[in-house]
């Protein structure tokens, strides 16, 4: 699943690449991705590239991604093919295929990157000429080395004033131990040395090597749902080959199927062809209606002969954060139902399942890989849906061990179990890089200790930056970690986790009471230390947050039935709208039109009314 | 009896525009606005046919500041109209007056050509809250022009406040409030600062330049506004309207209760047999409509019939402005539904938490209901 910049670059230029004869010789084959700190420049490079190897200008390029589009549109399909294949004539004068795998570059997908990158043998490391290496740069690096491919560094934006390449060559020898020294100093922008970039990849980066008379062996990196075709599964030939109407089993799910079409990607298009052999990056149809039986990271292998081993690194994909999504009309259930059910055909990674809140009504519980990848899904529900939602505090999943031995995945704060059947509860561990300049690492270890993290150690990168590592309690993260990491380091920080474990802890449920009623909805865990702190700052932004109203109202916070915490809203003292507009009585309809529509997006709790973002209170609690 | 109808001349012209106001108006010369009263003269002629068999029960010239015209004007607009329209003997004719634009010897005229009521839009008795206002005037002007006002009989004359504007403490609007009611107009408009979108101080407010009271200091501002006024003679007859003894203004009372109007001139409102229309709002199109044009309604912009549902809305939101309330009585003989029927849980609702109050067959705001009309108006509005 990827879910970066929509990709649909330089759009036909299979146009001029006949599709190709099935005997291509593995040694001119280079399969790669580009790997990029957000907004150093992969996108831009990737479409330099495609436009510099397909020989269409940058016009051309603009109309042509235009009417595909279109067409694409009016077809129903959905494009996410962030995978493209080439054809690049080299200096030493022979042909080259170019298979670029795109990776998201963010750590809430670390499973998909690292099965991209399984279906690579070399990598582009490109590095901002002005800012350096940055946090997900080296997570990205080292995942790729982890991987065994052959990763060649660039460096981007020669063409900003503040560009300082001989450093961050220094920097990037230093820190990651890759020679620069002859790194590709380019400008994907105006495309200056783009070439350079060209000539490494065919270079330094391995032919694909991989026996196409053994066992099929196929690797899925991703795969995307056509209301046609059913499942296309993106996959990379280790080993033997696949072809049309050959029968197929999917080693980890045993889902089998007869493949329908076997092919390889134009940029934002399917081309069909007859074969595809070891060493090659494809796509294969076999009518699949169901995305779960063709999980990223499993292995396609022929049904007839089996490979005896599936490849390596598979492992099922589960959840890091939870929240309950609700409709803010509760009329709308069905609706958001529906669009959950369309986003789930794409993306196998999200999970719900409904559930009812006693203050919210009906809604779903969605599990998320992370962060970045809730805000995706909240995001597409509300603009390709058109649904206006409320969303409840994000969720870690705890581990609660009751005195029965019973251990439950608590996903849902509601659900906790009485505190007397509770012997311990453990909650997820991350181990966090962040990279500074130096004169923020004060406020951020500040942040970091505040927010429960455990020093591991620092290092200086050169004068000016340096990388923190914490280990921090993964829910210390998902609440405003990162808006109060930006605001205190004034946007110079950069931040990257990977999931350690778990640890026991000492966490307690913190319910809130509005008008001295519990809302399950603003019910959240929280460590037992911070909070008397939490509860009174969540009851200061509920006063905020929800409008006065007909009567005072109390705001409680409770542990356990006893209040630690307490704010008032003060009773509604004036809502009226004195102005004559001469007899203009739709104008002043419309005002009144307006004030009812504003009560219907707000939720009825007993005889209170709550605005949707009040729902998010708890994100928002950083004080600094 | 005859039907009664109303009417309202609007005159989209003032010397300057001041910094909170969203109306319709704006600087214009001489000749426009000639041109202007000219073409209003035709509209006027060319309505005629809603007034028959209909009398005019009351006229008022809004604006904009229409004691900016020549007093010429005001009457050749006022003979239009008694040309056109059966206007009763006793009819309400207002004029709008702003005391910066307005000259004692247009008082006289004003009289002879029939107006008997001046609105003169005050605003404020200090001069820096005038000045903060935009207002072109200061309180001196306005004492001059009440008085004269006064001196040439003038013996039905509102004053219009407004409260809850920047600068204002409730010490200097205690100070205003004492220096008009000592005047003893015999009508108080009290409005509060509404900031509108596209005004310089919806700007101000965007960039955090505008300081005014908190909703406490307000709602305290209203408190005593409705008692200081209370105490001195002045009834509360509708949510911003005071009046002294028989002075409520009927063409107000008009549009709360459902009187039809007709609204003439550049964007006017009007509301005649169930139907909702305004005229357009451009002032060249509106000058080059030829006599085909007016006569065809060709002016009218968002004409719209009501329905029933949307008649029992308008009924209620707009009655209830008013402080006596509603009448099931009346509903149930317009509608032939009992309002029980209709808004029975909203009453019960209002009734039960003490926003409105029941009396014989009236359903009202309570004073506290009026102070929260919008939360309890937007509950009328059906579907």
């Amino acid at each position: 699943m990827f879910l970066g910049k929509p990709v649909l670059r330089a759009q036909s230029f299979f146009a001029i690449i006949k599709p190709m004869s099935n005997n291509i010789n593995q040694n001119n084959i280079r399969n790669f991705c580009i790997i990029a700190h957000i907004d150093h420049g992969k996108s831009t490079l990737a479409d330099r590239i495609i436009e510099m190897t397909g020989l269409l200008t940058q016009r051309e390029m603009q109309d042509q991604v235009l009417d595909n589009m279109d067409l694409e549109r009016e077809r129903g399909i959905t494009i996410k093919a962030q995978t493209i294949r080439t054809v690049y004539k080299a200096d030493d004068g022979q042909e080259y295929i170019l298979n670029l795998i795109d990776t998201p570059g963010h750590v809430d997908f670390n499973y998909e990157v690292s099965r991209a990158l399984a279906a690579c043998d070399g990598a582009v490391l490109v590095v901002d000429a002005a800012q350096g290496i940055e946090a997900q740069t080296l997570a990205n690096v080292y995942l790729a080395l982890d991987h065994g491919l052959e990763v060649f560094p660039v460096i981007n934006k020669i063409d900003l004033p503040s560009a300082d390449p001989d450093r961050v060559a220094a920097e990037i020898e230093d820190v990651i131990g890759l020679e620069a020294h002859d790194a590709p100093r380019i400008s994907a922008k105006t495309g200056e040395n783009v070439h350079d970039v060209l000539e490494m990849i065919v270079k330094k980066i391995p032919a694909p090597t991989g026996d196409p008379d053994a066992r099929l062996r196929a690797l899925i990196f991703d795969s995307v749902y056509d209301q046609y075709k059913g499942v296309i599964v993106f996959c990379r030939i280790k080993e033997g080959r696949i072809r049309k109407g050959m029968p197929i089993r999917m080693m980890a799910t045993g889902a089998e199927y007869d493949v329908v079409e076997v092919g390889y990607f134009g940029a934002g298009r399917f081309i069909p062809c007859d074969e595809l052999s070891a060493g090659m990056v494809g796509y294969v149809t076999a009518s699949i209606k169901n995305i779960q039986t063709t999980e990223v990271g499993d292995t396609i292998t022929g049904r007839d002969e089996p490979a005896a081993e599936p490849l390596p690194g598979y492992k099922k994909v589960t959840s890091m954060v939870y929240c309950g999504i609700y409709p803010a009309d509760g009329a709308r259930y069905p609706d958001l139902r529906d669009a959950l059910e369309k986003l789930k055909l794409n993306d196998a990674s999200l999970f719900y399942e409904p559930e009812t809140s006693v203050a919210l009504g009906f809604g779903f519980r969605c599990g998320f890989l992370g962060l970045l990848h809730l805000e995706i899904i909240q995001e597409r529900l509300e603009r390709e849906y058109n649904l206006d939602l409320v969303t409840t505090a994000p969720s870690v999943i705890y581990k609660v061990h009751k005195t029965n031995g019973e251990v439950i995945d608590l996903t849902n704060p509601t659900n906790l179990p009485d505190p007397s059947l509770i012997d311990y509860m453990e909650e997820p561990i991350v181990d966090a890089e962040i990279m500074v300049t130096t004169e923020f690492v004060g406020s951020i270890m500040k942040l970091c200790q505040e927010r429960r993290g455990v020093y591991k150690s620092m290092e200086y990168m050169e004068e000016t930056r340096a990388l923190l590592r914490y280990e921090l309690p993964l829910n210390e993260i998902i609440y405003d970690f990162f808006d109060a990491l930006k605001s205190r380091s004034r946007g110079y920080a950069s931040f990257d986790y990977t999931l350690k474990g778990y640890k026991p802890s000492k966490l307690v449920k913190l319910d809130i009471l509005v008008n001295r009623e519990e809302v399950d909805a603003l019910s959240f865990i929280v460590f037992a230390d911070s909070a008397y702190d939490r509860g009174r700052r969540m009851c200061e932004k509920l006063k905020e947050e929800i409008p006065r109203q007909q009567f005072e109202i109390p705001i409680q916070a409770a542990i356990g039935g006893k209040i630690i915490a307490r704010e008032t809203i003060k009773a509604l003292r004036k809502d009226v709208l004195a102005k004559c507009y001469g007899g203009d009585v739709s104008r002043k309809k419309k005002l009144l039109e307006k004030q009812k529509e504003g009560k219907k997006r707000m939720r009825q709790i007993g005889n209170v009314t709550i605005p949707q973002q009040a729902f998010m209170s708890v994100l928002k609690l950083d004080d600094e | 009896m005859k039907k009664e109808i109303e009417l309202y001349i609007h005159i989209p012209f003032c010397v300057k525009k001041c910094s909170y106001c969203d109306f319709l108006s704006f600087p214009a010369g001489l000749e426009v606005q000639e041109a202007y009263v000219r073409q209003l003269q035709r509209e006027i002629s060319a309505s005629s046919h809603f007034g028959e068999g209909a009398e005019v029960r009351s006229v008022f010239l809004g604006g904009g500041t229409p004691s900016l015209l020549e007093a010429e004007r005001v009457v050749e607009i006022m003979s239009a109209i008694r040309h056109s329209f059966c206007v009763s003997q006793d009819a309400e004719i207002t004029i709008e007056c702003n005391p910066g634009s307005t000259l004692r010897h247009k008082f006289a005229v004003y009289k002879k050509a029939g107006i008997n009521r001046l609105s003169i839009g005050l605003q404020s008795a200090e001069n820096a809250e005038l000045r903060m206002l935009g207002r072109i005037h200061s309180y001196e002007e306005f004492l001059k022009c009440y008085q004269g006002a006064r001196m040439e009989g003038f013996d039905n004359i509102n004053v219009d406040l407004i409260n809850c504007i920047p600068m204002q403490t409730m010490h200097t609007w205690k100070k205003t409030l004492r220096q008009v009611s000592m005047l003893r107009p015999e009508h108080i408009s009290v409005y509060n600062l509404i900031i509108e979108e596209g005004t310089p101080y919806h700007e101000m407010q965007e960039k955090g330049l505008l300081m005014l009271p908190d909703e406490d200091e307000q709602a305290d501002i209203d408190a005593y506004t409705r008692d200081f006024l209370g105490r001195n003679g002045y009834q509360r007859y509708e949510i911003s309207n005071y009046a002294r003894e028989g002075a409520m203004c009927i063409h107000n009372i008009g549009y709360w209760t459902e009187v039809p109007y007709l609204g003439l001139g550049l964007g006017a409102s009007s509301y005649f047999d169930g139907v909702r229309w305004k005229n357009t709002s451009d002032i060249r199109e509106y000058l080059e409509a030829d006599q085909e044009a007016l006569s065809a309604g060709r002016l009218r912009r968002e004409e719209h019939q009501l329905s029933e549902r949307e008649l029992m809305e308008e009924f209620m939101f707009l009655g209830l402005r008013m402080v006596k309330g509603v009448s099931e009585t009346d509903f149930l003989l317009k509608f032939g539904h009992s309002m029980d029927k209709v808004y029975g849980a909203v009453l019960e609702k209002y009734l039960e938490n003490g926003l409105m109050v029941k009396e014989g067959s009236r359903y009202r705001l309570s004073e506290r209901g009026l102070d929260l009309s919008n939360l309890v108006l937007s509950d009328f509005l059906l579907g």
